[in-house]
């Protein structure tokens, strides 16, 4: 029993873990990967990897892992990219080199498939290192920024069932990384951006609306300022002899009041009706440029195939009969009136 | 202290059962559909049968019920199987390791490694075994659970719903579900003392594979994770408490491991009895069926195909087949049954 203790503490002993990597590999000679840029370059693609406040590391190659061995290359410290967990890439890179990219980050064991994506509208702007932390701190703030977030793994998903994906886009407006809408991917590839109305509307639709807001204009009074508070969402299918034709997007929102003055009854159903309209536009806008692109970001088909029944669902090909759908869409809109802005009998 | 438990026995063969389980159920249930996380629960029917029939065809009775040569011939294809499934599940554990780490040596090293460790574990009592398995089936189900707790917020509705989905391929996913815990009719040859079988494990297991399958639908949809090699350790580069620490997927490979040295050591065990002194030689044909030069594809034909077919057969057409055969015999001679003395032949 001695001798197989004693065996066993003299094999405890191999098992060190770390002799097999250099003397340097020490946390204070570490430079630790924070986000990753990946935009189209002279020799294929370029990276620029951003770690705290003012490191930055840039490097060519003709692919992601070229690139990714010449930045651990680079430098006098040790780069890991462990703790990776934003890419930003370029609009360019974005139109045809997403599966490269979910390739590379699929087999990598140092960048997870968490990390979150950006797409950077325009060029990339050298010399910035500020990068990381500005992705972070707009990956942590829904209220100004994008509702919506899309990870690798999203990305990876929506490629391996052929479809389409929103991605929180960015612009570079007076020296510092502004929410820009939203990039739509349509099996990886970039084909257009969603600004605006459209981007309220594939919140609405994704619900993720809470916190939009409602111009209304009203005459005789001051402007009108709701924001949505719960909006729900629903897709009826339309069929016609069991053949889906169409389906009807119904939204029940509730609107709480942010900035107004008292309002008559009248005009209180006006803003009603300006609110429905409003959310009615914005989901019009979505689901026209989703059909334009022959791009379900909006999981119009996962709310169909909710609402039909699997018989009725078995004659429906996504592919061929989405861009022909007949959507409509139709707004109901309640909003809470606090009590100060109730008036009797005008 | 020497006799192995019944609930011991159980808790080897479950813990020997949950390594080919999570190579293979994640990309096979994906693919039956948004409803495939449900099959280990489903597939409970078929468990619960297959342990009475197990128990009532006792696996070192083939010589009684077959004769010498034909039990001697059975025998010889069940460890012949073992070896296989050894193999197979050594090969994809190793896989599972490169993929989470990067391996400083060869990954024969890594392969011969946990083949001695089997062989040292099975070398002694079963009862030593199956005190080590049960620990083992603990920390693995722990570990498990763990992964799809963390898992479960990142869940994506959209993913799971809507729950129907082709019937044929749900049932197809129920049956690979059932044909991998077919493992666990190797158990019966190794020596157990009295005791009841818990009821509790099967449902236990079942239910915390089908919450893990549901985290990992949910979270990498249907149609990825049927595309993967290995969806589970993809989710788990993705679970972490912010602050603490950020990816499971070492930890997990290394804790998976428990699993496959289970059901090594219990294949291995499986030589043992019937092979007495040359059972080191079927711990060498596992090491060798592990290093064969086979490539990715091939070897996921073998898991997700090959293996459940022959698992389907060991471990339910030859024990029907049995059954009836013996029972057969039993009506001929009613009159001239010899009662066994003190052989142990429950599962």
């Amino acid at each position: 029993m001695k001798r197989r203790i004693i065996i066993m503490y003299m094999a405890l002993m191999l098992l060190t873990g770390c002799s097999g990597r250099s003397a340097g590999w020490q946390t204070g000679n570490v430079t630790l990967v924070r986000a990753v840029g990946v935009d189209r370059g002279q020799a294929g693609v370029m990276l620029t990897a951003w770690g705290g406040a003012a490191e930055r590391l840039t490097a060519e190659g003709s692919s992601v892992a070229e690139g990714v061995q010449k930045l651990q290359a680079m430098g006098d410290s040790f780069v890991h990219f462990g703790h990776a967990d934003q890419l930003l890439l370029g609009e360019e890179f974005a139109r045809d080199g997403t599966a490269q990219l979910v390739d590379f980050v699929a087999r990598d064991r140092q960048i997870g498939p968490g990390a979150r994506l950006w797409v950077l509208r325009g060029g990339q702007k050298t010399g910035e290192t500020n990068v990381a932390v500005r992705l972070e701190r707009l990956a942590g703030d829904r209220e100004s920024g994008a509702k919506l977030d899309c990870s690798v793994t999203g990305l990876m998903s929506a490629m391996a069932r052929e479809g389409s994906v929103a991605v929180p886009a960015l612009r570079w407006e007076e020296d510092q990384l502004q929410p820009a809408g939203y990039a739509v991917l349509r099996q990886g590839r970039l084909v257009g951006f969603l600004d605006g109305e459209q981007s309220l509307g594939l919140e609405l639709l994704r619900g993720q609306s809470e916190g939009q807001t409602a111009d209304i204009t009203l005459p005789d009074t001051q402007p009108l300022i709701l924001s949505v508070r719960r909006a729900d969402i629903q897709c009826i299918p339309r069929l016609d002899a069991g053949r889906l034709v169409g389906a009807a997007v119904t939204c029940e929102a509730e609107f709480e009041v942010i900035q107004g003055a008292r309002l008559s009854v009248g005009q209180r159903q006006e803003a009603e009706r300006q609110a429905e309209e409003a959310l009615s536009r914005r989901l019009v806008a979505a689901l026209a440029f989703a059909q334009f692109w022959d791009a379900d970001f909006a999981g119009v088909e996962q709310m169909l195939r909710m609402a039909c029944s699997p018989r009725e669902w078995s004659g429906v090909d996504w592919e061929r009969d989405f861009r022909t759908l007949s959507l409509q869409a139709a707004v109901s809109a309640e909003i809470n009136w606090p009590a100060d802005m109730a008036e009797d009998g005008r | 202290m020497n006799d192995m438990s019944e609930r011991q026995r159980s808790a080897w063969t479950w813990a020997a059962s949950l390594a080919p389980a999570v190579a293979v159920l994640p990309a096979v249930t994906a693919r039956a559909g948004e409803g495939g996380w449900a099959a280990p629960v489903l597939a409970l029917p078929l468990i619960w049968a297959a342990d009475r029939l197990w128990e009532q065809v006792n696996a070192r009775g083939f010589c009684r019920v077959l004769g010498s040569r034909g039990g001697c011939a059975l025998t010889i294809i069940y460890i012949m199987w073992a070896v296989v499934l050894g193999g197979v599940q050594l090969r994809a554990a190793v896989g599972r390791v490169e993929r989470a780490v990067n391996l400083p040596a060869a990954p024969w090293m890594l392969t011969m490694g946990v083949v001695l460790l089997a062989l040292y574990l099975a070398r002694g009592k079963p009862a030593a075994c199956a005190r080590w398995a049960l620990l083992a089936l603990h920390g693995v189900l722990a570990g498990l659970g763990a992964v799809a707790l963390l898992a479960l917020r990142q869940v994506r509705g959209v993913n799971l719903l809507p729950v129907w989905g082709e019937g044929n391929e749900l049932l197809g996913a129920v049956g690979v579900t059932f044909a991998v815990f077919c493992v666990r009719v190797y158990g019966g040859f190794v020596p157990c003392g009295s005791g009841k079988r818990p009821g509790t494990y099967p449902a236990l297991i079942c239910a915390l594979l089908s919450g893990l399958l549901l985290t990992v639908q949910g979270n990498l949809g249907t149609a990825l994770a049927a595309q993967l090699e290995d969806p589970l350790l993809t989710l788990s580069r993705n679970v972490g408490v912010e602050g603490a620490f950020q990816r499971a997927e070492s930890l997990l490979a290394a804790l998976l491991l428990l699993a496959d040295l289970a059901l090594l050591t219990l294949l291995l065990w499986t030589a043992r009895s019937a092979m007495k002194r040359l059972w080191p030689v079927a711990a060498l044909a596992v090491f060798a069926a592990a290093c064969l030069p086979v490539s990715a594809q091939q070897l996921e034909l073998v898991r997700c195909q090959i293996v459940p077919t022959g698992n389907f057969v060991v471990g339910l057409v030859i024990p029907l087949i049995l059954l009836a055969v013996s029972r057969g015999k039993d009506r001929k001679a009613q009159a001239h049954i010899v009662p066994e003395n003190g052989e142990n032949s429950t599962y």
